[in-house]
């Protein structure tokens, strides 16, 4: 067997022909064809040989030592070459093979597919759950100073009348007393529109603007039930992790090609969305479910969702006709973190059906 | 023409143009990619050092200048050693962090000094494992050097509106094309000021030219906000598109290696039909297209460029042997840090 390629020195640039002569009965032989048609003739040791594994149909190197190189483009007849030394042995060219056959090639898409997917859909999701649960207190505390930050930044203290803010916090004082492993308290803020958020230290945030579109005190509840659901299971921190395991797995498919951000980014962001919506999901289940156990009407949640729905509409309805900035945008963003109000409405209507069986 | 011929003694001293060629293939490509994907998963991310050097080797591998190609050296457990330690540094920095948050801080100061060491380490490695005719290039720099080129010149950069960030472009250009070498030949690299600040005005006539009326209609006109909108996203597309084209093109008419020079012609209609299609077909396959965009991309840049050779490529000679980790470039994988 005779094959054709290229000699390098290992010490020039220049590219030299050259055959590898590998016949049978005679040792492994280097013939260099040198420009000057001198033939040199290097007898070669098959073990002291380092050959590169197979790539696609890219040039073979063969590493001679002392940085002396052989490339040739016959890639068939080295495997012949290992194959006659070593015997037929499946250790060498076993990605190649791998990365050839085209039923294993689509058998691996789908597995991939399939991997990512049930990682996405139940790993992740699993598995932050789990850490969540297990994390020490004192990873949950550091992430307690956020208060600080939203009053430096988002928030302003309440202008709320002090009779109002007495009444609602002893409304809600025997619901925070049973969640005071959570350490649950309520405070009354400005800004952020209206808006009720659960921190992951366990402070729970109404803005007056919320306040003041609730109905009634069975409403308030309801939407404080919601946010203790959040804190109960811990959604803040899950959706850390959660998030950042995605970015993990992204950097895992796509880690080697430097792709641009959009291509990488949208997945992931389309992720945190669904996952967003999914906590909502299970706060508002916690909601009704309390609800029940409390005996309030459990419509006053979907009276509470239906009122802040009309009140982002409203909104951005106003800032359309007022022709400021476009704050359209509040509207779109409060429905791509959280399901869409009818399907929550409809929520509390099964939860009725399935629970509430009066005549 | 005589594109990929062997360079004869006859036409040594004459210019010749030699193109650059990717030969690699999506589908094939596509291939390695999964396979790679799929094994590092079931290793639980272990194979993925085998995975960087195969993804690495196939596109050194593909790339052919005058009818000869590049190769990547790296071995799979140096890039392997190189992430352990890096990942071992990053959970411990945050687990310091969390327990005793003042270090932070401290770690903090620590990286940005080390990012100059880093970088110089990453750009050697990377060098050193990138071979053409068996002769490899290096990268030497030293810590003065990086400092100047990432931190002092964007800084100056800065607090002088723009005024000298062209400057830091081209600082930052010549500290990596000034310390690289192809063996032992230096690289050099001949660009102006006036080359880089050209380019900038003309991204300052556009976002005047687009922006101006765009912030003119947001605030007095808001009606029109469906123009505004659109024009903003001109100035966007346009502005990433000629800026990429332009300083991607000067960069290689300003690289020179000894006598040889090289030419670029990516032009703005090219790259936007490249970019377009590949979004598209990775939208379309949910990513599935991903790498075989990659080598569309690579095609396509490749076929722009050209090596004005005077003179043999056969007379380049090796320089001694030197080991560099791959730790530099892990780190910088791990911490984030552009190189």
């Amino acid at each position: 067997m005779i094959i054709a390629g290229t000699y390098f020195d290992g010490i020039s640039s220049k590219r030299i022909a050259a055959q590898l002569q590998a016949m049978q009965n005679s040792p492994l032989m280097l013939r260099i064809c040198h420009e000057d048609k001198a033939v040199e003739n290097v007898h070669l040791q098959f073990d002291k040989l380092d050959i590169e594994s197979r790539l696609a149909d890219t040039p073979r190197e063969i590493n001679l030592g002392d940085e002396k190189l052989f490339i040739t483009d016959d890639n068939d007849a080295v495997d012949e070459l290992i194959e006659q030394n070593n015997g037929p042995n499946f250790q060498t060219g076993l990605v190649y093979r791998l990365e050839k056959n085209l039923g294993l090639i689509a058998l691996a898409t789908l597995v991939t597919v399939a991997v990512i997917y049930s990682a996405v859909v139940f790993g992740i999701p699993k598995s932050a759950e789990y850490i969540a649960y297990k994390l020490p207190d004192f990873t949950q505390k550091h992430f307690g100073s956020s208060l600080t930050i939203l009053d430096k930044t988002l928030l302003d203290s309440s202008e709320l009348d002090e009779a109002r803010q007495q009444h609602i916090q002893e409304l809600v004082a025997p619901y925070l007393e049973e969640y005071e492993h959570l350490s649950a308290r309520l405070v009354f803020r400005s800004g952020m529109k209206a808006n009720a958020l659960a921190l992951p230290d366990g402070h729970m945030v109404f803005t007056d603007d919320f306040v003041n579109l609730i109905h009634d005190d069975d409403e308030l509840l309801a939407v404080l039930l919601h946010e203790i659901g959040h804190l109960q299971y811990k959604h803040m921190m899950r959706r850390v992790l959660q998030d950042s395991m995605v970015t993990l797995l992204v950097v895992l498919v796509t880690g080697d090609l430097d792709t641009i951000d959009l291509v990488t980014g949208l997945p992931t962001i389309l992720l945190d969305l669904s996952y967003s919506k999914d906590f909502e999901r299970e706060a508002d289940q916690f909601s009704l479910e309390q609800l029940h156990k409390a005996n309030i009407d459990v419509d006053a949640f979907a009276r509470a969702m239906t009122n802040l729905e009309s009140y982002y509409i409203d909104e951005a309805e106003n800032q359309s006709k007022n022709e400021k900035r476009g704050y359209g945008k509040n509207i779109s963003d409060f429905l791509s973190t959280h399901p869409a109000t009818e399907d929550r409405v409809k929520m509390v209507e099964d939860f009725k059906k399935l629970h509430i069986t009066e005549p | 023409m005589n594109d990929s011929a062997i360079d004869s003694p006859a036409s040594s001293q004459q210019t010749q143009k030699l193109t650059f060629e990717f030969r690699g293939d999506g589908l094939e490509y596509f291939k390695i990619w999964i396979v790679n994907i799929l094994l590092s998963i079931v290793t639980l991310g272990i194979y993925s050092a085998w995975a960087t050097v195969r993804n690495n080797r196939y596109f050194h591998s593909n790339l052919y200048l005058n009818d000869s190609n590049f190769r990547y050296l790296a071995k799979p457990l140096t890039i392997l050693k190189g992430r352990v330690i890096a990942m071992a540094v990053f959970i411990g920095v945050g687990a310091v962090n969390a327990l005793f948050p003042p270090a932070g801080i401290i770690f903090g100061i620590v990286l940005v000094f080390a990012i100059p060491y880093l970088v110089n380490q990453s750009l050697a490695f990377n060098h050193r494992m990138s071979s053409y005719n068996n002769i490899q290039f290096r990268f030497k720099a030293s810590y003065g050097e990086a400092f100047m080129a990432l931190f002092v010149w964007p800084f100056l950069g800065m607090i002088t509106l723009g005024i000298l960030y062209p400057l830091a472009f081209l600082k930052a250009n010549e500290y990596v094309v000034n310390n690289s070498a192809y063996g032992t030949q230096k690289f050099t690299f001949n660009a102006t000021y006036s080359d880089y600040g050209k380019i900038f005005l003309v991204c300052l006539a556009m976002a005047l030219v687009l922006g101006l009326p765009a912030m003119l209609i947001m605030n007095f006109a808001p009606s029109l906000s469906v123009i505004s909108s659109i024009l903003i996203f001109l100035l966007y597309a346009g502005g990433f598109l000629y800026f990429t084209v332009q300083t991607t093109n000067l960069f290689y008419r300003s690289v020179a290696l000894a006598d040889h020079g090289f030419e670029s012609n990516v032009t703005i209609q090219g790259l936007l039909q490249v970019i377009l299609t590949n979004m598209l077909l990775t939208a379309v396959t949910l990513g599935l297209y991903l790498p075989a965009a990659k080598v569309r991309a690579t095609k396509y840049i490749c076929s722009c460029i050209t090596m004005n050779a005077n003179g043999s490529l056969d007379t380049f000679t090796a320089a001694e042997k030197e080991n560099v980790s791959a730790l530099g470039e892990e780190l910088g994988q791990v911490f984030d840090f552009a190189i």
